[in-house]
């Protein structure tokens, strides 16, 4: 029978994701909330519930309960309404409703009402019907269904009007808390409809969650600033809507949304801190309420025999105690190796919400554990959580000894052995030699020689430092040969005195060490130091600049005089071609006419050169401008020069005919 | 033979230089025009190479475009002598002769322009 129970635990097991930590800052935040001073309706209303939530009450209720009646007076929207109505109702100062709101809640035009309003007005309706403070049929709401199923989008949430792209979450959980406010009202085939298909999206929305480092939320439109508003609203419609919620507890989503929220509680924020407090209430409340797994202490030391205790507490999310429950470690599993140390143990009670179980009564090694820890409430199925542990345990090193041998035929020329709390002797090395070290690390708690991750032997010197990992033997003991031209080479052949010091380090030992063994000179050949590595972070010379020299550049008297000298060959043109006699003779009629237009268009691109030269024109402009002068001067050339052939000719005609 | 060399260059009117000056009186006026600007393109460039000599090349790029216009200068105005010598059978007519040395001289001297600085 005995086996068959064991069996039967090991099956039937569900996983589970329960919160690792309760709310515990309960009585702060009721302190904080009491202490605000709200400035309006909607953060009266954000205290007041907020408190209600945290089963307490406002200090100042009259003062909320004048502003929630004079509200009410004024009915000027729908969102102020709600507000004041569940503030008023909350303090119990609530009246019948006035004609006004009675106006502004009973003729709603739905299809005119963004789903907020909606909420907003079927929530204070309802409300207030509750308390019978307002009548009213419920089926006078019922269009109100219609409307929101024209707001389904593609993917299954609701949007804020018709008019918008796409629904939202927050959005999706008003219409839901809606739907189940209208849910025992008579409805027409196609409102239950409605219902049927709000219902059936709830599943595909679920899967619509953003995980946290710590659980999931819910968040609309990536705005994390709204995830507190949407989650709640999105769950709280959910529940409401739907009869059957097992869903939440398969895919362990309150569980997750619990983790995220009591690890970051919103005290800052008076809005979050309401749907905050809205969502702690509703796990404590429903009727698988959350049960939190935690382990205070996760960290156990295998030398201490005592402290092997692990202590389990199981309680609801604000830390009191469940009862009729039953804590069992399903399986303890080694990180390392997948070996299961434990199996089907059921923990003892130690209070009413504290299990143990001693670990170290299997004497496991150092590492990682995963324990299944399974809880049964009365009779009910064991819900199964994972939880991680580390054991760690304290090691010690006997002693060390270090032999200096000859490198060439290994002769052992000098021997030292030290103890803990002591250091050898100092000596002398050099080039030739070759250390050899060789000690053993012995765990305390099962006296066992054990292996480190970090086994390492450090040169300290004046200005280099060189580590060397210890090998780990066969025999569970280190030992190294370090030749000394490899020690050299990390300490640059700096010849001169050096601190050795053995580090042992493990990230399951709780005493990890230095030990500083003691002093050695090592003497290395000069011509093998390396030269002082240049520190990059000292200051450099400063760069001076050497500007190119300026060319030699002769005297103004000598350059005027040439530029004199040049015009001299000009001079001397001049006054040759006056000597030889030039005539100038243009074409008659047009040709002249012609001839003056072609100097004319010479001119001008000369004057257009000298312009460019002068700094006036760019390239650019220049070549614009020869494309206008260019093809004038060649056409007015072209003619000129026809006129002048046709006289040159004509005259050698008539000098022919005569 | 020095002397026998004078006499012959210098002296009288079958001396070398008498005979060129007065053979170089009977080719055509222009010509001689011509010759007179290919004699003020060189000596321009001459002492425009004399002062580079003297005081250096700075700067070098105004050097050269002077020399050069110069040079191309006197390459242009021989190229017309050439085309003009009644003595040469060029198939081009004097005028347009002319009117590609104006051309030429334009594209030259927005090279110059272009380099003078």
């Amino acid at each position: 029978q005995i086996y068959f129970f064991i069996v039967c635990l090991s099956i039937v097991g569900l996983s589970y994701g329960f919160p690792s930590s309760t709310f515990t800052q309960g009585n702060s935040l009721r302190n904080i909330l009491k202490e605000y001073q709200p400035i309006n309706i909607e953060e009266v209303f954000y205290v007041v519930q907020a408190l209600d939530n945290l089963s307490s009450e406002p200090s100042s209720k009259s003062s909320h309960c004048d502003l929630a009646t004079q509200t009410l007076n004024e009915a000027s929207d729908l969102a102020s309404i709600y507000h004041a109505v569940y503030v008023s109702e909350t303090l119990g100062c609530a009246k019948n409703a006035n004609q006004k709101v009675a106006g502004k809640l009973l003729n709603l035009k739905p299809e005119l009402t963004s789903t907020e309003d909606l909420f907003y007005a079927t929530a204070a309706a309802f409300k207030l019907k509750d308390k019978k403070h307002l009548s009213f049929t419920s089926s006078q709401f019922s269009p109100i269904l219609s409307v929101l199923s024209d707001r389904v989008s593609v993917d299954g949430s609701v949007k804020d009007t018709a008019d918008e792209r796409s629904g939202t979450l927050y959005h999706s959980g008003l219409a839901f808390q809606i739907a189940a406010l209208l849910k025992s009202s008579d409805l027409t085939q196609d409102q239950k409809f409605t219902l049927e298909i709000f219902e059936e999206n709830i599943e595909g929305l679920l899967e619509l969650y953003t995980e946290t480092e710590e659980g999931l939320m819910y968040i609309d439109n990536s705005d994390s600033r709204t995830a507190f508003r949407t989650t709640e609203s999105f769950i709280t419609g959910s529940f409401e809507l739907l009869d059957d919620t097992d869903i939440f507890t398969e895919e362990s989503i309150l569980e997750n949304v619990a983790e995220h929220i009591l690890l970051n509680c919103p005290f800052s924020n008076l809005r979050d801190v309401y749907h905050f407090s809205k969502l702690i209430n509703l796990m404590i409340k429903e009727k698988e309420p959350s049960i939190v797994v935690s382990l205070p202490n996760t960290t156990f030391s295998a030398t201490d025999k005592s402290s092997g205790n692990i202590a389990v507490l199981v309680t609801d999310l604000l830390g009191n105690p469940i009862s009729n429950v039953k804590v069992f470690l399903m399986k303890a599993t080694s990180f390392a190796d997948d070996s299961v140390v434990y199996s089907n143990q059921q923990l003892n009670s130690v209070s009413n919400k504290e299990f143990s179980f001693n670990f170290f009564t299997g004497k496991p090694s150092q590492g990682y554990y995963f324990l299944d820890i399974g809880v049964q409430v009365g009779g009910d199925t064991i819900k199964q959580t994972t939880r991680t542990i580390k054991v760690v345990t304290s090691v010690s090193v006997a002693s060390v000894s270090i032999d200096v041998l000859d490198s060439a035929d290994k002769e052992v020329t000098q021997s030292h052995n030290v103890v803990p709390g002591k250091k050898f002797g100092h000596f002398k090395t050099s080039y030739f030699y070759s250390l050899n070290l060789h000690f053993s690390v012995k765990d305390d708690a099962s006296k066992q020689l054990t292996r480190v991750q970090q086994a390492t032997i450090r040169f300290s010197g004046r200005t280099t430092e060189g580590s060397f990992a210890i090998e780990f033997q066969e025999d569970s003991s280190y030992k190294s040969l370090l030749d000394v031209k490899e020690i050299g080479r990390d300490l640059w052949y700096i010849s001169g005195d050096y601190d050795v010091s053995l580090i042992i380090g493990d990230p399951f030992i709780d005493n990890s060490f230095v030990w500083e063994l003691g002093t050695v000179t090592f003497n290395f050949p000069p011509y093998l130091k390396v030269a002082e590595q240049e520190n990059v972070y000292a200051t450099r010379n400063e760069i001076e600049h050497t500007f190119r020299v300026p060319d030699k550049r002769p005297s103004e008297t000598v350059s005027l005089g040439f530029s004199a000298g040049v015009l001299v060959p000009s001079v001397f043109l001049l006054i040759s071609l006056l000597t030889i006699g030039i005539s100038i003779k243009f074409p008659s009629g047009l040709g002249f006419i012609y001839s003056l237009l072609f100097l004319a268009t010479i001119g001008g691109v000369f004057f257009t050169y000298s312009g460019f030269w002068f700094g006036h024109f760019n390239m650019f402009e220049t070549l614009g401008k020869l494309l206008f002068v260019g093809p004038l001067s060649f056409l007015f050339g072209y003619l000129a020069l026809k006129a002048k052939s046709n006289t040159r000719l004509a005259e050698h005609e008539k000098v022919k005919q005569e | 033979f020095f002397l026998f060399f004078c006499q012959a260059v210098f002296m009288g009117e079958q001396g070398t230089i008498s005979v060129f000056f007065s053979e170089y009186n009977n080719i055509p006026k222009k010509l001689r025009i011509i010759d007179l600007f290919l004699l003020w393109s060189f000596f321009t460039g001459v002492i425009q190479f004399v002062y580079v000599c003297l005081v250096g090349t700075f700067p070098f790029n105004s050097f050269l475009s002077g020399f050069i216009s110069c040079v191309g200068t006197f390459v242009l105005f021989a190229s017309l002598r050439l085309q003009l010598n009644p003595g040469n059978s060029f198939r081009v007519s004097e005028e347009r002769a002319f009117a590609d040395f104006i051309f030429c001289n334009f594209v030259f001297h927005l090279a110059v322009f272009n380099f003078m600085g």
